[in-house]
């Protein structure tokens, strides 16, 4: 195992936590004078740290990433992640939020800001200051594009990053490059991010110029709320500055902006490259974004459907507003809530969690298996049936038009395989250690809810073993659970 | 004329055959000792060992003399590079053959890279097939002047309605336009004249435009429609004819006993059943059904077993049977069984299509021939050439024309209208013109006067 890697991007991370603290830092003038030092101390230490890598690497010999094998880049990248996330966790323990009292709830809160999964368990979200609000959109916003996609489009001309691990952090089963450059690529996918980030600013403030809130007018967005949750959005990470989450504004000018950036960044980055190059058609023809049209309107309708034969909703148009808005955050993995799911009915929260685990496209900043896995696999098990019945068909499975290899095939069955044992273990778990006697469902919703980097579930009353496996659980889920499951092989991290 | 042939396996020595006939001076160049050995020893011609895309070869064989340069070995890659040597010294006129479906869409960039022309067996064969799918009671069809007529094989059956009709007297028995050409009665060919009267098993030949000959077959009730078709073999023929009938929407079920080529059928094609197995292993062929077939068709790289395969698929009911036979014995054999009805040669169309081009070479630059069709092993020959100025019978009627023996007249294409001949038509400047005759050797419209 060679750590010069991982040292290096701890570096470079470092630094990028120290510009968050900053930020932080700014808002926290107000705040007791502990909490300032603390902002001040975590700069102080991660610029520290930053700088004595930076001088390690002038001084000793040059690490030569392009040869680095891809153990030692996946390795490196869950350890990066496990550092973010660690570090992360430290202003959690100063600001004495209610929910989060020890080191475990304060890593499960990092965890799910990094992974962009957006579970809370503060009792109060609005009792978070502003100043611990925007380390978490930030900290969100990072992970949701990936840590070393951004380290990689600041490289220089003369370095480069190993594709395993650049790879390992892009979620998705086949990675297509844009362009030869694994830097140049990653600098068009942070472009398409920042640009869809400020694209979304933009419309919500202009809602709050407007005045676009609740009839009321106190329940508007602040330039903050604004700011906040276009980060939080982007990344598909789902983190609010209200206990409400986007239902509190009750503003349908709100809710329409926010599911339409949902489903943008739901969908392949690759594909607005795509169609810069070759207009809207040719992203019609890609299978992937074909299916998730047809999964989010039938879901769509299914689900509203539901809620207004349960007469959860007295009209339809309601019934369609919530649902929808339902559907594209579930499915998208961000995990905005409109309205409270618990009092919907059964089928309504069973077809929510298939969709968890659906999740968006490969190659978007979204969780869950992926829609191109889930089609690969829902192809692969009709070709079962279809071999039963006709032994000797030769049957071929194709995405988009063109042969999936058996090797792509079966690495996507065993990562399904993988998947689901990881989410029992998990489930099992969560039910054996002491969980407050939530239903066996909202349990199952719950680890779902993290594993596949949505947010929304009951966590309050769980063990704090349970808190951490779960945190181990959104980090896996995020980066495809390789990097972080090789992080529990001890054999990876043997140098022979 | 000096032509060089390149390889000289089975299409480059049908080519040899039919080219000599024609009075070529022919030098062939092959890899294989043997085969080179083998052209000398049968035909007049002059033979080079060694390796077609290597300039040293080619300079070797006096290749700067030639007119026309003809790559037909079993490597594409070879071919292409053979062509293109030749086309740097300065030989204008190059045949390709081209198989592999990945390089089909270089067709059409053939000028570009100094090939004058692409041939591809394996397509031109799985287009000659698709077309006989589409009218299944037609044994054969040519296609003239790019579609606007066609010339249909189609056989005499017992109780049909042409059955002892006198053809001067078909007009009272069928409502459309159509020239028998030709008529092959025991393995005869016979150009006929008004007073023939047809009989059971004749084979006969006529032209007529594609609705006529839908709306004939139709009034014959014969004009049964292919929907399910069988196909044993998965070489690139298959292939072809499967994306074709992809195109259409055909139930097609391919067996083949070779894994790797079911695995590209399965592949590249959409709709259709790839099937893992051998195509002589009768089981199989129940269990899938082969019966039920509106068409079976024997695609194997076997002679022996496409011939096997068809008489029993013939034998067991199946309405349209279509075999492939490459070796020249069997096609002899077979021309005339009563099993098998359609028999097609990727060999034979090659060679017809080279042929073709070199003969537009040959005659006058102005009546040039465009097309060339064999009609029953090439026992006679149905030719399209263009009129040009210097045909010596223009603008007079055909009664007054004083044609050679057994020649006729099938069509005249005028902008892309079909003309049934009479007597009365007249061949004008710039006509498509279909001839019908038993000497083999027409390279010019003026060939036809007596």
């Amino acid at each position: 195992m060679n750590y010069k890697l991982a040292i290096r991007i701890i570096g470079i991370i470092s630094d990028f936590l120290a510009v968050a603290c900053f930020v932080s830092l700014g808002l926290a003038l107000d705040e007791s004078i502990e909490i300032v030092y603390m902002w001040a101390i975590m700069i102080a230490v991660l610029a520290g740290i930053g700088i004595t890598t930076l001088l390690l690497r002038v001084f000793s010999k040059k690490v030569d990433v392009t040869t680095l094998n891809a153990k030692t880049g996946i390795v490196s990248l869950g350890i990066c992640w496990l550092y973010a996330s660690v570090i992360g966790a430290i202003p959690f323990m100063f600001y004495k939020i209610p929910g989060i009292e020890n080191f475990a709830d304060a890593f499960f809160e990092s965890a799910s800001a990094f992974s962009g999964t957006g579970a809370s368990l503060a009792l109060d979200t609005d009792a978070i200051p502003d100043s611990l609000q925007i380390f978490r959109g930030i900290s969100q916003w990072l992970g949701g594009m990936g840590i070393v996609v951004l380290i990689t489009a600041l490289l220089g001309k003369d370095e480069s990053i190993s594709s395993p691990i650049f790879n390992a952090e892009m979620p998705g089963p086949s990675k297509g490059k844009l362009v030869s450059k694994t830097r140049v690529n990653a600098r068009i996918l942070y472009g398409i991010y920042i640009g869809i980030t400020v694209a979304e600013f933009l419309f919500l403030y202009v809602g709050t110029v407007c005045g676009a809130g609740s009839a009321d007018g106190e329940h508007q967005m602040t330039l903050f709320d604004c700011v906040f949750h276009s980060l939080t959005t982007t990344a598909t990470g789902g983190f609010s500055t209200k206990a409400l989450s986007i239902g509190y504004y009750n503003s349908l000018y709100y809710e329409i902006i926010i599911t339409i950036f949902m489903f943008l960044c739901m969908t392949n980055f690759n594909l607005y490259f795509i169609i810069m190059k070759g207009g809207f058609k040719s992203a019609f023809r890609d299978e992937e974004f074909r299916t998730m049209m047809l999964l989010i309107i039938l879901n769509m309708f299914a689900i509203s459907g539901i809620v207004f034969s349960a007469q959860v909703y007295q009209t339809f148009s309601d019934a369609m507003r919530y649902g929808t808005f339902q559907v594209i955050a579930t499915m998208s993995t961000t995990g905005y809530g409109t309205a409270n799911i618990l009092d919907w009915p059964l089928f309504s929260k069973v077809l929510l969690l298939g969709m968890m685990f659906i999740g968006g496209s490969a190659g978007s900043t979204s969780g869950g298996l992926k829609i191109s896995r889930f089609v690969m696999l829902m192809k692969s098990g009709f070709k079962g049936i279809r071999s039963t019945a006709f032994p000797n068909r030769v049957l071929s499975i194709k995405m988009n038009g063109k042969p999936v290899s058996e090797e792509l095939l079966n690495s996507t069955k065993n990562y399904f395989l993988l998947y689901i044992w990881i989410f029992v273990f998990s489930v099992a778990l969560v039910c054996l250690l002491p969980n407050g006697n939530n239903s066996f469902l909202d349990l199952t919703i719950s680890v779902a809810s993290c594993f596949n980097d949505i947010g929304p579930g009951v966590f309050g009353d769980l063990h704090w073993v349970s808190k951490v496996v779960l945190a181990f659980d959104m980090l896996a889920g995020r980066l495809e659970l390789f990097p972080i499951l090789l992080l529990l092989y001890p054999r990876a991290w043997s140098r022979f | 004329m000096n032509i060089v042939i390149v390889g000289a396996g089975s299409v480059g020595s049908e080519l040899v055959e039919q080219l000599i006939r024609e009075g070529h001076n022919i030098t062939v160049i092959d890899s294989d000792q043997k085969n080179v050995q083998n052209a000398v020893n049968r035909f007049d011609v002059n033979g080079f060992v060694g390796n077609g895309g290597s300039l040293d070869t080619l300079l070797e064989a006096g290749i700067k003399n030639c007119d026309i340069f003809i790559a037909v070995t079993e490597k594409d890659e070879i071919n292409v590079l053979a062509c293109m040597v030749a086309k740097s010294l300065g030989i204008d006129n190059t045949v390709a053959r081209v198989r592999n479906p990945e390089y089909i869409s270089m067709a059409n960039e053939t000028n570009n890279i100094g090939i004058s022309m692409m041939v591809n067996p394996e397509y031109q064969v799985s287009e000659e097939i698709l077309n006989i799918l589409q009218l299944p009671s037609a044994i054969n069809i040519h296609n003239f002047s790019d579609g606007n007529a066609d010339l249909v094989e189609t056989k005499i059956k017992r109780d049909s309605i042409l059955n002892g009709v006198t053809i001067k007297d078909l007009h009272l028995y069928i409502r459309q336009r159509i020239l028998i050409c030709a008529v092959l009665r025991n393995n005869e060919i016979i150009i006929p004249n008004g007073d023939i009267k047809l009989r059971e098993d004749d084979i006969i030949y006529f032209s007529a435009t594609e609705r006529n000959i839908r709306s004939l077959f139709q009034d014959l009730k014969i004009n049964k429609k292919t929907h399910k078709v069988f196909i044993a073999g998965g070489s690139k023929i298959t292939y072809y004819l499967a994306k074709g009938l992809d195109r259409i929407a055909y139930n097609v079920k391919i067996v083949s006993p070779d894994k790797d080529e079911c695995k590209f059928l399965a592949d590249n094609l959409n709709h259709i059943d790839v099937i893992h197995g051998d195509p002589s292993d009768q089981a199989l062929l129940n269990s899938e059904g082969y019966k039920n077939a509106d068409a079976f068709i024997a695609l194997t790289d076997n002679d022996e077993t496409n011939i096997m395969l068809s008489t029993y698929a013939h034998s067991s009911g199946v309405r349209k049977v279509i075999t492939k036979v490459d070796n020249d014995a069997y096609l002899k054999m077979t021309a005339t069984s009563p099993a098998l009805d359609t028999i097609i040669s990727a060999k034979l169309s090659t060679a017809e299509q080279i042929v073709t081009f070199v003969r537009t070479f040959t005659g006058e630059e102005d009546n040039i021939v465009k097309k060339i069709h064999k009609i029953s092993d090439d026992r006679a020959e149905a030719l399209e050439f263009t009129a040009g100025e210097t045909f010596g019978a223009l603008n007079t009627p055909l009664k007054d024309i004083k044609f050679k023996k057994n020649v006729l007249i099938g069509g005249i294409i005028r902008e892309g209208e079909f003309i049934l001949p009479t007597g009365n038509d007249e061949i004008k400047v710039a006509d498509s013109v279909i001839v019908v005759t038993t000497n083999n050797i027409f390279d010019d419209l003026n060939d036809i006067l007596g």
